[in-house]
């Protein structure tokens, strides 16, 4: 019973607070005003479109590399990168081990081989959270 | 002389136990109905949920011999009834709730072992965008509720009828709601930043449903050999067939007095004495609470060669 009430006053209280990213991706950004991002070009209108909103909701600078995507996502999986943009195969198997956006171009996700998605590492919550809502908006 | 039926005062008991049973798995197909949705990527959603699957296993495991046990009938195939599928359902049981504590351990060691980070972010509910976190605490919170209930009132009901099998599923059911705080606490402390709390959680509670699951194991397996009567609720003997043996020997000291449990009954064999005359019905030899005298089904006697 205590531990329920407990549970409640969490959820009443924290809404706002939870949840927090694991590597602090969200609070780094916040203390440095920039944002590490990989690009794998072409990202298209919606990929740039993408970043120049991601730029004003955080008030930071961002800061492009260019690569091909398997080197772009290994360093995104080590901390190097805040995010990754590029397309992705509905089921390719490096969703298991970054977390995808919906696609940035409002398709639904499944219904092309390929599409434009924002790759952030797994565990950063608020951090994706944050580039899930612009991705939807993006879509828009 | 042995009855191979449930004794008649029994038979309500065993039919309200039934019942609970039957709600058990009802909550518990909502339950991992629920789960399903709500889980993410959460590691301690995906081993509740797993072991939300394996609880069904004791109440159906119960359900099966109880009914075997009221309904059949001795047969020239099976000539002693029942009573034993009961033994064998426990023994299921047991086994089922050892590979949950150990699936549970597996999968919170090799999250914490390769550092993993679940990402639990967001989704969309009538428009708005909430934290999926949310959703799956609820269907924790929810999870929880049934097994909780339905354990405190197995335990008493399992003491009554002698009902090991009725007894892991208690152990099941307090298992299932431990892992449902765990998982609260490790989808908060993800939400936190702290990705191991998560694992962490998963593995300390892991051990207690390891022990519980290899005591079930001990106690089962002793059942299905001929083993002497364990207690209900661990592998130590059982307190009445010590008291029942303690007895026979004083009464037939030369002999060699021998105990072992069928189901929820003890049958004891005393070797190297003649049976007493005016024969005695088993319950004579209970030194216990009369209302237990039902325990004893049967006293065998075999006679010294010379």
């Amino acid at each position: 019973m205590r531990f329920v009430l407990a549970l409640l006053l969490l959820l009443t209280g924290g809404c706002d607070l939870l949840p927090r990213d694991t590597a602090e991706t969200s609070e780094r950004i916040a203390a440095q005003r920039a944002i590490r991002v990989g690009v794998v070009t072409p990202i298209g209108a919606e990929g740039d479109r993408f970043l120049d909103a991601l730029a004003r909701d955080t008030s930071a600078r961002v800061e492009r590399r260019t690569e091909s995507l398997e080197p772009l996502l290994v360093a995104l999986e080590h901390g190097e990168l805040d995010l990754v943009v590029g397309r992705f195969a509905h089921d390719s198997s490096w969703r298991e081990r970054v977390a995808l956006t919906p696609p940035l171009d409002g398709v639904k996700d499944g219904d092309r081989p390929l599409a434009v998605h924002a790759a952030a590492r797994n565990g950063e919550n608020r951090w994706i959270m944050r580039l899930e809502r612009l991705a939807r908006a993006n879509a828009r | 002389m042995s009855d191979v039926k449930p004794p008649t005062k029994l038979r309500p008991v065993l039919k309200r136990a039934m019942r609970l049973e039957y709600w058990n798995v009802f909550w518990t197909l909502t339950i991992v109905a629920t789960m399903g949705l709500a889980m993410g990527q959460s590691q301690a959603m995906k081993t509740a949920w797993i072991e939300d699957m394996l609880g069904l296993v004791p109440p159906l495991a119960f359900l099966v011999a109880a009914r075997l046990e009221l309904k059949g009938r001795p047969s020239r195939w099976f000539q002693f009834g029942f009573e034993r599928a009961g033994g064998l359902g426990f023994f299921v049981a047991a086994v089922a709730l050892t590979a949950v504590g150990l699936q549970l351990l597996w999968d919170a060691g090799s999250t914490l072992a390769a550092r993993e980070r679940a990402t639990v972010a967001s989704m969309v509910v009538f428009g708005h965008e909430i934290w999926a976190g949310w959703p799956m605490l609820a269907a924790q919170v929810y999870a929880m509720i049934p097994p909780f209930l339905i354990a405190r009132r197995e335990l008493p009901l399992a003491e009554e009828l002698n009902d090991k099998l009725l007894h892991t599923d208690a152990l099941m059911n307090k298992a299932n709601w431990m892992t449902g705080a765990a998982g609260c606490a490790g989808v908060i402390g993800l939400g936190l930043g702290w990705w191991w709390a998560d694992a962490a959680a998963a593995a300390a509670i892991s051990v207690s449903v390891i022990k519980d699951g290899i005591d079930s194991l001990r106690s089962s397996t002793a059942e299905l050999i001929d083993g002497a009567p364990r207690a209900l609720g661990d592998d130590s003997l059982c307190d009445e067939a010590e008291a029942v043996k303690a007895l026979l020997r004083e009464v037939f000291p030369a002999a060699d007095v021998r105990l072992r449990e069928t189901g929820r009954v003890i049958r004891a064999e005393v070797h190297g004495a003649i049976p007493p005359e005016p024969r005695a019905h088993p319950a004579l030899y209970w030194p216990g609470d009369p209302d237990r005298a039902w325990r004893l089904a049967q006293v065998s006697f075999v006679p010294p060669r010379d």
